[in-house]
């Protein structure tokens, strides 16, 4: 691809006799918002670090904007890690001219675009708080301001939401969404699917180390070409043995909703919900979500890693830059 | 290897300094060592001085042969600051031990010197008595033992016995060396108070400092600010941007405490004149080359400073926790500890030859050159042969370190093998 902010080409790692990515091959075009998406261990951090040259692969290659990362370029990423990274005794307001001027910004720029933003995510009065005297969320929003102080081309955001409350998540995606709009590439990873869907123009999904998915959202819907249908309705289910429809039967309160998938004309079905005299709630017709397509490609397989925690922990045994 | 970002270095500085010379830590420290010095270089002095505190007076009863009953015993015994009193007693040195010590259980005395018909002829004289007897006491009684062989044979030789008396009961003197050096004469105890003093000063500020350095690389690594500063920095300028900053802490507080002392001397109060002048030791009047001891002292601290928290950042990046960094600490404060004792024992004799050579040993030259510099022993070839090789040591170490910790850093879970140190930094 031509404009690629951030190209991976068969990278591999391995940290000992585990292996955390398997041959990916991954490209995030300028201006889109990509999501790295799978379950916990399925190599994203560490896909993640080898972009950011925090670790290096063991096979293939990494660029970003063209090029193998320099000291230029890192001032040209912003990158938001998944375990928090911020002094927990130190000032916000001085933690956050230090990360900035890290990023080549003048100390006095520094300053002043950190109270800027303070005042932007509600957080001005506490600039000169330690950083231990803020709830996790409000350290999550002084991270991320940290993390876009000097303006990056390229925004990295290791798991953003996790760990926050709806008010903050919904601050964050806003934000994040206004750095799109502003043209910045946005990369980040989630467990979340239901986050990636809503926020992404693009999505890339890894399970068990490996690639299963990858491309725009809506080619990706497309491109399983089913339709589902939803039907929550409350009375006795054995209508739709009869009609010989098999699918995934959940209940919601009251109500039973069945899945059905490509069996037959939606309008049959609910044609013969209403003979069987059920009282329908909720009738649907709709692309299949990424998380079923996800749970479709990679399978049991996919989730079975859930437990495992990050690869990345069994240490780098391989070199690092 | 590309160029390190002065800018970004001077970031990490910045913050390790301002953080660190805020901190309260600073302030118990800059006060809390200086007392803390004061006192132990005073309290031995005073507790020698004073009369041996909790202990009761020695009374000693004096058992002598018979050629020795002319000799005014108790009269040599100088040991009324000591709290020691000395009579004569009807005993026979020749009965043995046990009756004398059954006889000493029965009398008064605490103790019983005996000295037996050979002490005049170099025999052994022996102190029975009921409890221990302590140094200083035990010091006093034998130049007693030897002042009696020399008034017997004197009296032996046909001078009066009185004479005899009254010229051993000379008032005691000391013995003040002075050294000629390039500075004048100066004081051997006062340069070797200033040595010891000043190996206190390197070895806590080298030990207490490496330890806030280990500490200050667990928390980045342990709270993963290390990975949103290794996506800014390399992981050499982080380390030594933290080694610089924190050097710079404790260079704050050594001119804290230079400044302090020389404004108190300026009121003729020098705290090294005080603890001297305590420890019995007089200064007045002994020019002590200042400027060339203040200038060896710096140097070495800069460079030792450097060579051990390298050592002690790698030590940081490669544990996982507290416990861990407790027993990784312990070869690297060996460095530290093991010259830190030579220069004690050194200081007496700041001449000796393994002195000399141990102090030419790269990590040891940092306290030990101190030594021997401002004791001014130090010829200037091995001052400026160390300084080389404690230079390319401490370049060397850096650069080891640095391979260490940037692999270490990032790493999380058991503790690295040697062999797997190694590699990292081979291929580093």
């Amino acid at each position: 691809m031509q404009d690629a902010a951030i190209q991976l080409t068969g990278v591999s790692k391995t940290f000992g006799s585990t292996t955390a990515v398997r041959d990916l091959d991954l490209a995030v075009p300028k201006g889109s918002i990509y999501g790295l998406l799978g379950p916990n261990g399925a190599g994203k951090t560490t896909t993640i670090r080898m972009i950011l040259d925090i670790l290096g692969p063991d096979g293939g290659t990494v660029e970003v904007l063209g090029r193998r990362i320099d000291d230029e370029l890192r001032t040209r990423i912003g990158y938001l890690p998944e375990e928090r990274g911020l002094y927990q005794r130190m000032k916000v307001i001085d933690q956050l001219v230090f990360l900035a001027v890290l990023k080549g910004v003048p100390r006095a720029e520094a300053r002043r675009r950190a109270a800027a933003w303070l005042e932007r995510v509600d957080l001005a009065d506490r600039a000169e708080a330690q950083l231990e005297e803020l709830s996790k969320g409000m350290q999550q929003k002084v991270q991320f301001v940290g993390t876009i102080l000097h303006d990056p081309e390229i925004l990295i955001l290791d798991e953003p939401f996790s760990g926050l409350d709806p008010i903050n998540v919904d601050l964050l995606k806003r934000l994040v969404l206004e750095r799109h709009e502003e043209g910045t590439t946005i990369l980040f990873s989630t467990h979340m699917i239901e986050d990636a869907e809503q926020l992404c123009d693009r999505v890339c999904m890894i399970a068990g180390a490996r690639k299963v998915l990858d491309g725009r959202v809506s080619e990706v819907k497309a491109s399983t070409g089913r339709r589902d249908v939803i039907l929550r309705f409350e009375g006795d289910p054995s209508f739709l043995d009869d009609a010989g429809f098999r699918g995934e039967l959940e209940r919601h309160g009251e109500y039973l909703e069945a899945k059905l998938s490509d069996h037959a004309d939606p309008r049959d079905i609910l044609r013969r919900a209403i003979m069987a005299g059920v009282q329908v709630e909720l009738f649907e017709v709709r692309e299949p979500t990424l998380r079923e397509i996800f749970l479709e490609r990679a399978g049991s397989k996919g989730l079975e890693v859930e437990p495992g925690g990050s690869a990345a922990a069994a240490g780098p045994a391989g070199r690092v830059r | 290897m590309s160029r390190l970002s002065l800018a970004r270095i001077g970031a990490i500085v910045r913050r390790e300094y301002a953080f660190r010379v805020k901190n309260k830590w600073f302030l118990i420290t800059t006060f809390g060592l200086p007392l803390l010095m004061v006192a132990l270089s005073i309290a031995p002095a005073w507790l020698a001085s004073r009369k041996p505190g909790g202990e009761s007076t020695l009374s000693v009863g004096v058992v002598a042969a018979a050629s020795l009953r002319d000799v005014d015993v108790p009269g040599l015994i100088v040991g009324d600051s000591l709290g020691i009193s000395a009579r004569m007693t009807d005993e026979d040195p020749s009965a043995g031990t046990d009756r004398l010590a059954a006889d000493l259980e029965a009398s008064e005395f605490d103790a019983f010197l005996v000295l037996g018909d050979t002490v005049a002829r170099g025999g052994e004289a022996v102190l029975l008595s009921r409890s221990a007897v302590s140094d200083v006491r035990r010091r006093a009684l034998r130049s007693a033992v030897r002042s009696v062989v020399t008034a017997s044979r004197l009296q032996d030789a046909g001078l009066p016995a009185d004479q005899v008396s009254r010229a051993l009961r000379a008032p005691t003197t000391g013995l003040s060396v002075e050294r000629i050096g390039q500075g004048g004469v100066a004081h051997q105890d006062v340069l070797a108070g200033i040595a010891i003093a000043l190996c206190f000063v390197l070895y806590m500020m080298f030990i207490i400092y490496g330890q806030v350095i280990v500490r200050g690389v667990l928390e980045e690594k342990t709270s993963d600010i290390v990975e949103v500063l290794i996506s800014s920095v390399r992981p050499s300028e982080l380390m030594l941007g933290k080694v610089v900053g924190i050097e710079a802490v404790s260079l704050t507080q050594i001119g804290i405490w230079a400044v302090t002392i020389g404004l108190l001397s300026l009121y003729g109060l020098s705290g090294a004149a005080v603890a001297f002048s305590e420890a019995g030791i007089d200064i007045g009047g002994f020019s002590v080359p200042i400027l060339k001891i203040g200038a060896a002292f710096l140097v070495f601290f800069v460079l030792g400073f450097t060579l051990y928290a390298s050592c002690f950042a790698a030590v940081g990046a490669l544990v996982g926790d507290d416990q861990q960094a407790q027993q990784m600490n312990f070869p690297v404060m060996l460095l530290i500890i093991v010259p830190f004792v030579l220069a004690f024992s050194g200081v007496n004799t700041p001449d000796a030859g393994w002195l000399a050579a141990a102090s030419l040993f790269p990590f040891f030259s940092p306290i030990l050159m101190v030594v021997r510099i401002t004791t001014g022993v130090a010829a200037a070839w091995e001052v400026v042969t160390s300084l080389v090789l404690v230079v390319l040591t401490t370049l060397g170490v850096v650069w080891i370190a640095g391979r260490i910790y940037r692999v270490g850093i990032l790493m999380k879970g058991k503790r690295p093998t040697l062999p797997e140190m190694i590699r990292w930094v081979r291929y580093g």
